[in-house]
């Protein structure tokens, strides 16, 4: 009798531990619902993240500044949003750090046939819809586009909006010009009288969205850390080599109200995620170029007055995770 | 009930006031049933009866404010068909504005009339202190004591010099003593300007110290009981053992057994 | 004549003991109301890192560094501006319609009816599709403003209307007035009254639906703008600093403008 407890009691404390080394880990996963941020969502449909140990519960915001809140009040343990903001966040003292890249920065400045906006010049006095104010898409309007033509944010006027009012507002004329980024773009161009006339991306690539976690998440999970970025690297791999299906994966969630939102034309959502696919670059690692951007875009914020002290990237930028990947090549 | 024209008159043989027949509905409720009635040019006329026999109806059928179901009412031989300031209503409830000061108040009708501002400044001087109030002209009616309200009240009717002053129970919301005293200023009032005036109201005593003639009426509906001459002359005494007989008889026509001393007639409905 | 003089005790307290007998009785509740709030800010900034709250004393020093500095005032003028056309307008529809409501029956029951189904949307629920219908700027926000402030005062001018004492009415039909000197001499006064608590209670909707407004979208400058975008870029000590500003606001235009305005107003009902 006594030999039969004592082999229950060991078989119960082997199912805890061997359950416990096979549980899933928790982390609580932002992204901003722009297609910026498709890897997420690959990472997610796909399993990406449970296939590296990861439950993930994934939280869409609207923007990068209102997610960064949450990374902030320990409300997110990982966020893919403009790299910006966690550079305004560290200047006040909060505790972030960027570990790895998602996408470059693909923005698109299109204008309307007929309001006579050949370059970037003519925008001068003409209305501008740009997304929310102080991200780092418009830090990056005001203090690298507007400034290559010789403007300041007062020569032209801004108008902040979510990239669906933008779109409808291009399209309806109210305004003149709109800053947009995938979808949106191909959309516009597909369905409205409109010309690129600038895409940053061909003259001043820079690193756009990241991957921004806690401090507090590097010193106590920083095995979480590294799932995370594998998994991320997983999407954008799959991205990459199977295009088609990637898109067929997308479709629901970046195209759901865009779909039927074009006038007469009947454009399939999957063509318009494939167009998109193909205009971004998608890449997990910062390379040095991409951090001597960063360092340039830091100072353009305090140009605008956004920053008031400079901040060091060295203290916000952590690459451990992402030369660990690195050298186990898969 | 045909009551004869009253022919004794001061001044004209016809009657200032002539109500003919006068019936007044609202919807199912007639509420004056064929009442006729004269009164004479600088008569002063009382009428008592219970609460709900039709008296404030009447006076304001009179005034010109409602018109006549059926039968006619005449001033000066010509029908009423609307108010006319030569005829005065002076309520209640004093119905002063909150808004203007007791100046004001009383100098509305004159503002109304659009008169002159320097005659309205006279007359509403010579008209504040006849009442006594020249002390409160600058004074809103929330600050005055109710006896002062009506006074005022009074000062804003004979500030338009109507020929025919009409009182709805203008003293029925004071006390007993100001309403002597405001009783002895109407008197002294009337003594002087011998206007036509008809009293409604609750005190038999106070129709009987002042009116040429008490008019009884019934209640729902509202038709004339009976009528009281009154021929002791001007101030008269309220203690009076001719006075207390009146008063007898009034109240017993109402139904009422007097106690000995002074018996106000109660708000109740009668039906005779 | 024993009659007693009524409630003229308008002749005040003379003198110093006046002075503070008035301090004690109306400052110093709002004094002791501050000082709480402030004390609860101070013990939420002392738990909380700065960058979240900041303590007072960052935030008062950061509202007079903004107050010197003129893109801040632009800002600030041009919410005053949206304010002040907003507010004006949709007070005189307001006691245009109440007026008229009042009179005519027919339009009393329709204007009724339309308060009650579109009072209970929230004011700046309108702003995505007024951004649509008026483009980006100034008119949206003044819109909405207008939606926001003209139904306190429309309704307390219906209501009023509807209560003018008919006793008045009749004084002033009996002392000879025509249809215009009823409306001048009696609904008009009579609804004064009604006209300074619609606009009070109309003014604080404009308010806080104007920085609601400004802060959702459409817009590049203004005082819910200006807080929107310190929020977007971690700058929290602007953030309260903005909230400071609107709470001062409301409270200089409520208590010295308005409150004065009724008191000069309502002289009859407070001497």
């Amino acid at each position: 009798m006594a030999v039969i407890r004592k082999a229950v009691w060991i078989a119960a404390v082997a199912y805890l531990v061997a359950g416990q080394a096979f549980a899933a880990e928790k982390l609580r996963v932002a992204y901003v619902h722009v297609f910026d941020d498709a890897p997420v969502v690959i990472a997610r449909d796909k399993g990406f993240f449970a296939s590296e140990g990861l439950d993930a519960q994934v939280t869409m915001f609207t923007s990068g500044p209102t997610l960064v809140k949450g990374l902030v009040t320990d409300q997110s343990d990982l966020g893919v949003l403009g790299f910006t903001n966690a550079i305004t966040w560290a200047a006040q003292g909060a505790d972030l750090k960027i570990i790895g890249k998602v996408q470059e920065g693909y923005h698109s400045l299109v204008a309307r046939n007929d309001r006579g906006i050949k370059s970037l010049k003519d925008l001068k006095g003409k209305t501008l819809a740009s997304q929310a104010a102080g991200s780092t898409a418009d830090i990056v309007l005001k203090g690298v586009v507007l400034k290559s033509a010789g403007l300041t944010d007062k020569d032209v006027n801004i108008v902040y909006t979510a990239p669906s009012t933008a779109l409808a507002s291009l399209r309806s004329g109210r305004v003149d010009a709109a800053f947009l980024f995938e979808p949106y773009d191909s959309i516009a161009k597909a369905s409205a009288p409109v010309t690129e006339i600038y895409e940053i991306g061909k003259v001043w690539p820079f690193p756009c969205m990241v991957v921004i976690v806690p401090g507090r998440l590097t010193r106590e999970r920083p095995e979480a850390v590294k799932k995370s970025l594998a998994a991320l690297r997983r999407s954008m791999e799959f991205m990459k080599e199977k295009p088609a299906e990637a898109a067929r994966v997308l479709a629901p969630s970046f195209m759901a109200e865009e779909g039927l939102a074009m006038e007469g034309k009947t454009i399939a959502p999957e063509e318009i995620m494939l167009k998109s696919l193909k205009t971004n670059i998608f890449d997990w690692r910062l390379g040095k170029n991409d951090l001597s951007r960063m360092e340039e875009l830091t100072g353009v914020m305090k140009t605008l007055g956004i920053l008031k002290e400079d901040v060091p990237l060295s203290s916000v930028v952590d690459l451990r995770w992402q030369t660990e990947l690195e050298r186990q090549k898969r | 009930m045909e009551v004869p024209l009253n022919a004794r008159s001061r001044r004209e043989p016809w009657p200032k006031i002539s109500i003919e027949k006068l019936t007044q509905s609202f919807g199912d409720l007639t509420v004056i049933d064929r009442l006729s009635l004269g009164v004479a040019d600088g008569e002063f006329l009382a009428i008592v009866g219970p609460s709900g026999c039709g008296k404030s109806t009447l006076l304001r059928v009179i005034a010109g404010l409602a018109p006549p179901t059926a039968g006619r009412v005449r001033i000066d031989g010509v029908d009423v068909d609307g108010p006319d300031p030569r005829r005065h209503l002076v309520f209640q409830e004093h119905a002063l504005y909150p808004w203007r000061t007791v100046y004001k108040n009383v100098a509305l009708g004159l503002e109304i009339e659009r008169q002159k501002p320097e005659k309205v400044k006279r007359k509403v001087a010579g008209l504040l202190t006849l009442v006594g109030l020249e002390q409160f002209a600058k004074y809103y009616p929330h600050q005055l004591s109710g006896g002062m309200r009506q006074r005022a009240a009074l000062a804003r009717a004979l500030a338009m010099e109507p020929d025919v002053l009409l009182l709805d129970e203008p003293f029925g919301a004071l006390d007993a003593m100001t309403r002597l005293t405001l009783q002895d200023e109407l008197l002294r009032i009337w003594l002087d300007s011998r206007k036509t005036v008809v009293l409604v109201t609750h005190d038999v005593e106070e129709a009987l110290v002042l009116a040429d003639r008490v008019v009884i009426m019934t209640t729902v509906p509202g038709r004339i009981r009976e009528v009281i001459p009154v021929t002791e002359k001007r101030p008269r005494d309220r203690g009076s053992a001719s006075l207390a007989a009146l008063k007898r008889t009034v109240l017993g026509i109402l139904g009422i057994e007097p106690v000995i001393g002074n018996v106000r007639v109660p708000d109740t409905n009668f039906s005779i | 004549m024993a009659d007693r003089v009524g409630t003229a005790e308008a002749v005040a307290r003379g003198g110093a003991a006046g002075f503070w007998h008035a301090w004690l009785v109306r400052i110093l509740p709002y004094a002791v109301a501050l000082l709480a709030i402030l004390a609860g800010w101070q013990l939420s900034a002392l738990l909380f890192p700065a960058y979240l709250i900041p303590p007072p004393r960052k935030v008062f020093s950061r509202l007079i560094e903004e107050l010197g500095r003129p893109a801040f005032l632009v800002t600030l003028g041009r919410s005053f501006y949206r304010l002040a056309v907003g507010f004006v307008l949709a007070s005189a529809l307001g006691i245009a319609i109440g007026l008229l409501c009042g009179i005519w029956k027919f339009f009393r029951r329709a204007v009724r009816a339309l308060v009650s189904i579109l009072q209970s949307v929230p004011p700046i629920a309108w702003v995505p599709l007024f951004i649509v219908l008026l483009g980006f700027g100034d008119a949206p926000i003044i819109l909405v403003i207008i939606i926001a402030a003209f139904f306190p005062m429309t309704v307390s001018v219906m209501n009023a209307v509807e209560q003018v004492d008919g006793l008045h009415l009749d004084v002033a039909r009996v002392l000879g007035a025509d249809r215009a000197q009823l409306v001048a001499k009696v609904y008009a006064p009579a609804v004064v009254p009604a006209i300074v608590t619609g606009a009070q209670v109309g003014f604080g909707n404009a308010w806080r639906s104007l920085i609601a407004a400004e802060m959702v979208g459409g817009v590049n400058v203004g005082l819910g703008w200006f807080i929107n975008f310190a929020g977007e870029i971690a700058d929290m000590t602007a953030v309260l600093a903005g909230i400071l500003v609107i709470g001062l606001v409301s409270a200089l235009l409520d208590g010295l403008v308005l409150e004065r305005l009724k008191r000069r107003l309502l002289r009859w009902k407070y001497l």
